[in-house]
């Protein structure tokens, strides 16, 4: 079941990298933190995360720009090689 | 009956003041018009009054980027003021907006994300809708989006939760063919069956745009893999204009085609051989199905 907890989860995941960051080194404590139900928890931890970085990338660069340019679609295609690599 | 791309269907472009002498200028090969209500919300008067003159030349569209309606917390009430306002100043012929949510508890994503494909969604999108309804005075279309990331907290896949969503809600659906590829090979759908799965007879208007694909290559050959961005950077691909096809052979009230290009700007030549590309992708679908159906009818005569 989806909650206004896990909406505002996601979007902090979307534009707070420090956040983001401690997610994806410690997705438990950070779930545990923002106090979401068993179900989304769950949900949560299936998050893949280089799709999570891609997005989030995305998301910055329409912020940054209204649309992605071309530059920032180049720096989305060389952070997610270096996220599958990870 | 609809038997042709030009009976009541309508080609035409997304707004951009980088386009505007190309679209003033070639006004007899575009239908319509769509404006980005955001650009307009804090827009001198001016600017909407050439604007709304325009939309006396052409029939004109306001798609909305920044309500987020399918969300479970209510739109942000100014941003749907202003939205009121922008389509009480252009009298356009309908106005629509996205599928998605843009910020929760204080966080803005400053774009549309995917929130959870859930009844919870469905029920906060239909209450969502309702309130634009009312505040704007008539339902928008609503429009399925791309996604980088498969919304966690989901219990359904995406046609299922947009039909339901619009049965609720009762709202048209503004198709969007590039955003329905994308999704559908970035998470291992057959994009023309994921296309036949959403509720096609609500459809009233379509996009089409276009997008680069990303190799996301591992250091091992089964970590590599490739996302479809919808970008609006690049031109229309092959398989949309087939999906425009197969909306042309099974959608027969009158469809809205319009064509979004966001950067990278080709020749106003380049977008308008694109737009009659999709003239005549519509054109043809209304021909098979047209045929189809009257085959039909005389088996059933027979």
């Amino acid at each position: 079941m989806s909650s206004m907890r896990l909406e505002t989860f996601l979007a902090r995941l979307f534009v707070d990298s420090d956040f983001r960051e401690n997610f994806l080194r410690d997705p438990r404590r950070v779930i545990e933190e923002h106090g979401l139900d068993a179900a989304d928890r769950e949900s949560a931890l299936a998050i893949d995360r280089p799709d999570l970085l891609l997005a989030a990338r995305s998301f910055a660069a329409k912020r940054r720009n209204g649309s992605i340019s071309a530059g920032a679609f180049q720096r989305a295609k060389r952070m997610c090689r270096r996220m599958v690599k990870l | 009956m609809v038997v042709g791309a030009d009976a009541g269907d309508r080609f035409g472009i997304g707004w951009r003041d980088r386009l505007a002498a190309g679209i003033f200028t070639h006004l007899d090969e575009i239908d319509a018009v769509e404006v980005i209500a955001e650009s307009c919300m804090d827009a001198p008067a001016r600017r909407l009054r050439s604007l709304r003159a325009l939309g006396r030349e052409v029939p004109l569209l306001v798609h909305g980027v920044g309500l987020g309606a399918a969300s479970v917390s209510p739109v942000d009430r100014g941003h749907l003021n202003r939205m009121a306002r922008v389509v009480e100043a252009l009298e356009p012929c309908a106005w629509s907006e996205h599928l998605s949510f843009v910020r929760s508890g204080g966080y803005e994503i400053g774009h549309l994300a995917a929130p959870p494909r859930s009844a919870a969604t469905i029920e906060g999108a239909a209450r969502n809708l309702r309130k634009l309804r009312d505040v704007v005075g008539t339902s928008p279309a609503v429009e399925n989006i791309a996604t980088l990331m498969a919304p966690p907290g989901s219990s359904m896949d995406e046609p299922c939760w947009v039909k339901a969503i619009t049965a609720a809600a009762g709202t048209p659906l503004l198709l969007d063919l590039h955003n329905l590829y994308a999704n559908a090979v970035n998470f291992g759908h057959e994009p023309f069956e994921y296309l036949r799965r959403f509720p096609l007879d609500a459809v009233e208007v379509v996009h089409i745009s276009g997008g680069a694909w990303m190799e996301c290559g591992g250091s091992a050959p089964d970590q590599s893999y490739r996302r479809l961005l919808d970008d609006h950077l690049h031109d229309v691909p092959d398989p949309v204009f087939l999906m425009l096809e197969v909306l042309g052979e099974f959608c027969p009230q009158s469809l809205t085609v319009i064509l979004e290009r966001d950067g990278l700007f080709p020749s106003m030549g380049v977008l308008l051989q694109q737009l009659r590309r999709a003239r005549a992708a519509v054109a043809e679908g209304r021909r098979r199905g047209l045929a189809v159906r009257r085959a039909t009818h005389e088996l059933d005569a027979a």
